[in-house]
């Protein structure tokens, strides 16, 4: 039975997918590609740190080697090369893969904190590279390339473009879900579990987690040769640390333990920075707030939390959704909303722009406008508006010592609990 | 020869700044178990709290709020929020640091704008604490450097000598058995907690009316605290210092050597003239930001638990 | 065939001025059951550190079946023939009873890096996998996750690993340590039926199952070997006892 309604789900998902072009406008279509690219990254990420339990905070590396390298294949063929335009985005996971080999090498000498450490050091590394070094990367203006035709296909348009980046979608959930169901995955997984335990049944643990670090690199390139196939371009803005921050934000908030959480995580955070971004300039904070809630109430992410609720309503031990959940839900939303308040005012009078009216006006500090409401900075009153809304929904979605945030998302009990054993960090 | 004087004794004040910051890391990181992610962010916080104070208690009282403003961060940080992950274990700590960090470097944008801002060192400090050959050499840099040693020469004395000293070190050892004889262990966690944030606020709160103050100050620092840590071996006091000082050396030294890649390769016969002066036309100076990264990758080759680290990998 | 399958000579281990071993001899006939006892503190845990490739030694031969094993890396180790145990549980928590046992099988196939379960010794591994299932009595758990297992089969589970990479000799650390007297009577019966064939070495405070299980005995006190003989050697011989009592245990 459910897995019917599965099936059928995943119909509806994909004929929706096929059909998009036809009817959704060319901004769509743009969200649609980026957020592909961001869940093909997210998965890469994932087979690290979700299957592998490997923590990796410098993956921007691999995703902006997969681009350059891409953009370069790219000009060649423009330039008579007969590589087929279609196979690009296998360039990128090329590079990735070879770079990941030898990044992989030393990262995994060490694992738990060091193991971040290291990955943080290399991507920061390649980083500093990509500045210094303009005959490679371009400098500021970074490089640039086009698209070409091969064969019957034509790859001018966007839709063009999205139906490859939906195939290439596609071919790496497959692939990546055939790997983790594989009998090398379950090695994978037992490394997470129990390093010692692996290398004492025979397993080489390091040359193990190498690969795996050169798979996860080679997905995270392959995701940089579909941005740069969408984009046409590259630069060393790529390498810097806010793509590494993203990548890890899109997993844990969509759920590493949960095949498709980085997807959902993905989908998300891209469309969040989509429409956040011309809304506010503080859209970033507002997602860090969010990942910070969520690694401290909902450690599985969303799809953690979907799948704890689909058993539970199969089982038959809880409704879909129940008081208390829309409750905390409410409170959740009032909080966030409170707390918008009082980010978008402080920053508003803090900006130089304001600073600047203040000084026009002589003295006088004009009205705040947020989402079209106008707020008097000086009387006490949006103030308290905001810190009562973001304290009372904080309690009403904590609950006075009896959470129900925590509830709606209990799922397994704490994820990672077992990971606290000791010689975990050596 | 007076530059390089003048470059080994910059790279000896970067390097303290270095250790300011890294040995709170690795203090907390052998007691708690934590990698804090966000600690380079409480160098950054102690810039802009200090920034901030200095047109209300003057540069010095900035910076003593900068340190005690961060101080006081870092305990409700643990306090309120480590303290809550710690049973899902240290992969979620080291989860959660790392939002804060993003989180801290957002905030700053909030208040202070994406750029950089102006807290320059006051004009009463900017005389020449000594010359070398034509160079004045500049007594901020001085006290930054005397700072530190002083700050180390305090932590080294208290954990010694000292009765809390003790307790913090039978703490790390051994915190369960500490607690059975009746220590408040959470207490000495939480107080460590602050007195290493409060570390990296004072540094920060000199270091960035220094060089510079902006958001981005906590990234590039961070990182190499991070190499510092991992070359010097986490958790030892001893590896980060050597450490601090090797890279901070190193980065000051290189700048000065006066030629590209191409060039050297050229005069090995390896690359043609031609492509030196395109493709690899890279100043060698220019590796100042790289050599700190080559360093710990040839640590991790040669001696993978760094200088001072435990054998037990 | 060479009767001693596993021979340690003159092995010694300091750490830092404090010397923990020195110049231990031993040699484990093939197929025996030894068990290494002796009062805290004698270097029990050190040796079999040792054996088991945790520390290099400081000096002196580690051979298993005549080669080499001293400074081996765990998996070298594990393919050279030894497998262990430990003595806090090393199950995978979150892996099946039945995945738990598979990747041990699966690796003594030199089936390590398996995209797909295609071919004929894919049937084997499933069908070495339930034969140790089943003779843990497993398999009504075979589907549970390990964390989810009561402590005593997740021992067995524990053991049946160490079993199922089809080492020849086999490093048992406290087997029944934190175990009630019922449950130790159930994995005493357990680990002898399972290592039928097989060498067996293990560090174990419980003396019965010492003397009921072992067929010699080596006693450590102070870093050195003081006799190895049978159990009931063992039990009659005066300078064991004052050992003992001298250290006040037993």
């Amino acid at each position: 039975m459910s897995r019917i309604v599965l099936v059928l789900l995943g119909l509806v998902a994909a004929a929706a997918l096929v059909a998009l072009p036809a009817f959704g406008g060319l901004a769509t279509l743009n969200l649609a590609n980026k957020i592909m690219i961001a869940a093909v990254f997210a998965l890469g990420f994932n087979l690290l740190w979700g299957q592998a339990g490997l923590p990796s905070f410098g993956h921007a590396a691999y995703y902006g080697v997969g681009t350059f390298a891409t953009i370069y294949m790219m000009d060649a063929i423009d330039r008579g090369g007969a590589f087929p335009t279609p196979l690009l985005p296998l360039v990128g996971a090329g590079a990735g893969f070879l770079f990941g080999l030898v990044a992989g090498w030393f990262a995994t000498v060490r694992s738990g904190v060091y193991f971040a450490m290291i990955t943080v050091a290399i991507a920061e590394l390649v980083s500093a590279l990509a500045q210094k070094w303009e005959g490679l990367f371009g400098g500021e203006a970074g490089i640039r390339s086009i698209r070409t035709n091969w064969g019957p296909l034509d790859f001018q348009s966007t839709g063009s473009v999205y139906y490859l980046t939906l195939v290439w979608t596609l071919i790496v959930l497959l692939a990546l879900y055939g790997l983790q169901r594989s009998p090398f995955g379950l090695v994978v997984r037992g490394i997470r579990e129990r390093e010692l335990r692996i290398r004492f049944l025979g397993y080489d643990a390091h040359r193990v987690k190498t690969v795996v670090f050169a798979l996860s690199a080679a997905v995270s390139g392959l995701a940089g040769g579909l941005l740069a196939i969408s984009d046409e371009s590259a630069s060393m803005v790529l390498f810097g640390g806010a793509g590494s921050a993203f990548v890890v934000l899109n997993t844990v908030i969509g759920g590493a333990g949960v095949f498709l959480g980085p997807v959902i995580g993905a989908a998300l955070t891209t469309s969040f920075a989509y429409f956040g971004s011309s809304l506010s300039h503080f859209w970033p904070f507002y997602l860090g707030v969010v990942f910070v809630v969520t690694v401290l109430f909902a450690p599985e992410g969303i799809g953690g939390a979907i799948l704890a609720r689909w058993r539970r309503v199969r089982d038959g031990a809880g409704p879909l959704i129940g008081l208390g959940d829309l409750a905390g839900l409410a409170g959740a939303v009032l909080a966030m909303a409170g707390l918008v308040l009082l980010i978008e005012l402080t920053g508003t009078i803090c900006s130089e722009a304001y600073r600047a009216e203040i000084a026009s006006l002589k003295g006088v500090w004009p009205p705040v406008r947020i989402f079209a409401i106008s707020f008097a900075p000086l009387t006490p009153w949006p103030w308290l508006v905001g810190l009562v809304a973001l304290i009372g929904g904080s309690r009403l979605a904590l609950g006075a010592g009896r959470p129900i945030l925590p509830r709606l998302f209990a799922g397994r009990p704490g994820p990672r609990a077992d990971q606290t054993r000791p010689g975990e960090s050596a | 020869m007076d530059t390089i004087v003048v470059a080994l004794l910059n790279g000896l004040i970067y390097g303290l700044l270095l250790f300011m910051i890294s040995s709170g890391l690795t203090l907390i990181f052998g007691m708690m178990g934590i990698l804090n992610f966000a600690h380079a962010s409480f160098y950054m916080l102690g810039a802009y709290l200090a920034f901030a104070a200095t047109r209300i208690f003057g540069f010095w009282g900035g910076i003593v709020f900068g340190t005690l403003g961060v101080a006081l961060i870092g305990l409700l940080c643990e306090r309120t929020l480590l303290r809550h992950v710690r049973r899902h274990g240290h992969v979620q700590e080291l989860l959660l640091t790392f939002g804060l960090s993003f989180a801290f470097e957002e905030l700053v944008k909030v208040f202070f704008g994406p750029y950089a801002v102006s807290y320059p060192v006051p004009e009463s400090l900017r005389f020449a604490a000594f010359s070398i050959g034509a160079v004045q050499y500049p007594f901020f840099r001085v006290l930054i450097g005397a700072t530190a040693i002083a700050m180390f020469a305090a932590i080294f004395c208290l954990l010694r000598f000292t009765r809390i000293g003790l307790v913090v070190r039978a703490a790390v050892l051994n915190p369960d058995m500490v607690r059975a004889l009746g220590y408040n262990v959470s207490a000495i966690f939480s107080g460590m907690f602050a007195v290493g944030a409060g570390l990296a606020g004072l540094a920060g709160a000199m270091g960035g009316a220094y060089y510079t103050t902006n958001p981005n100050m906590a990234t590039e620092l961070g990182v190499i605290v991070f190499v510092v840590v991992v070359v010097g071996g986490l958790g030892s006091l001893s590896g980060a210092l050597i450490a601090s000082l090797v890279i901070g050396v190193l980065v000051n030294a290189v700048v000065y050597v006066d030629t590209t890649f191409g060039d050297l390769l050229a005069k090995v016969g390896i690359v043609s003239a031609e492509t030196a002066r395109t493709l690899l036309n890279v100043p060698i100076a220019n590796t100042a930001g790289v050599l700190p990264f080559l360093l710990m990758l040839l640590v991790l080759m040669i001696r993978p638990q760094g200088i001072a680290g435990d054998e037990r990998v | 065939m060479n009767a001693n399958t596993l021979k340690l000579e003159g092995v010694a281990k300091t750490f830092g001025v404090v010397r923990v071993l020195e110049a231990i001899d031993l040699d484990i006939r093939q197929g025996e059951r030894h068990a290494l006892i002796g009062p805290n503190g004698a270097g029990k845990s050190t040796l079999f550190n040792l054996i088991s490739g945790a520390f290099a030694p400081t000096s002196g031969l580690i051979a298993l079946n005549g080669t080499s094993i001293g400074g081996l890396v765990p998996h070298a180790l594990n393919r050279a023939g030894l497998g262990r145990s430990f003595q806090i549980t090393h199950v995978f928590d979150r892996l099946t009873v039945r995945e738990n046992i598979l990747l041990a099988v699966m690796g003594r196939f030199g089936k390590r890096w398996s995209l797909m379960r295609i071919g004929p010794v894919w049937a084997q591994i499933a069908e070495e996998t339930d034969r140790l299932i089943a003779g843990a009595n497993l398999a009504a758990q075979a589907g549970k996750r390990a964390a989810d297992l009561a402590y005593s089969e997740q021992r067995a589970v524990e053991i049946c690993m160490t079993v199922g990479t089809g080492a020849s000799v086999i490093l048992l650390d406290e087997p029944t340590a934190g175990m009630s007297r019922e449950e130790t009577r159930h994995i005493i019966e357990f680990i002898r039926r399972m290592t039928e064939g097989r060498t067996l070495v293990m560090v174990e405070h419980d003396m019965d199952v010492v003397f009921t299980l072992a067929d010699r005995v080596s006693v450590l006190v102070n870093g050195r070997i003081l006799v190895t003989g049978t159990p009931a050697e063992i039990r009659s011989d005066p300078r064991v006892r004052e050992a003992y009592l001298g250290d006040g245990e037993h």
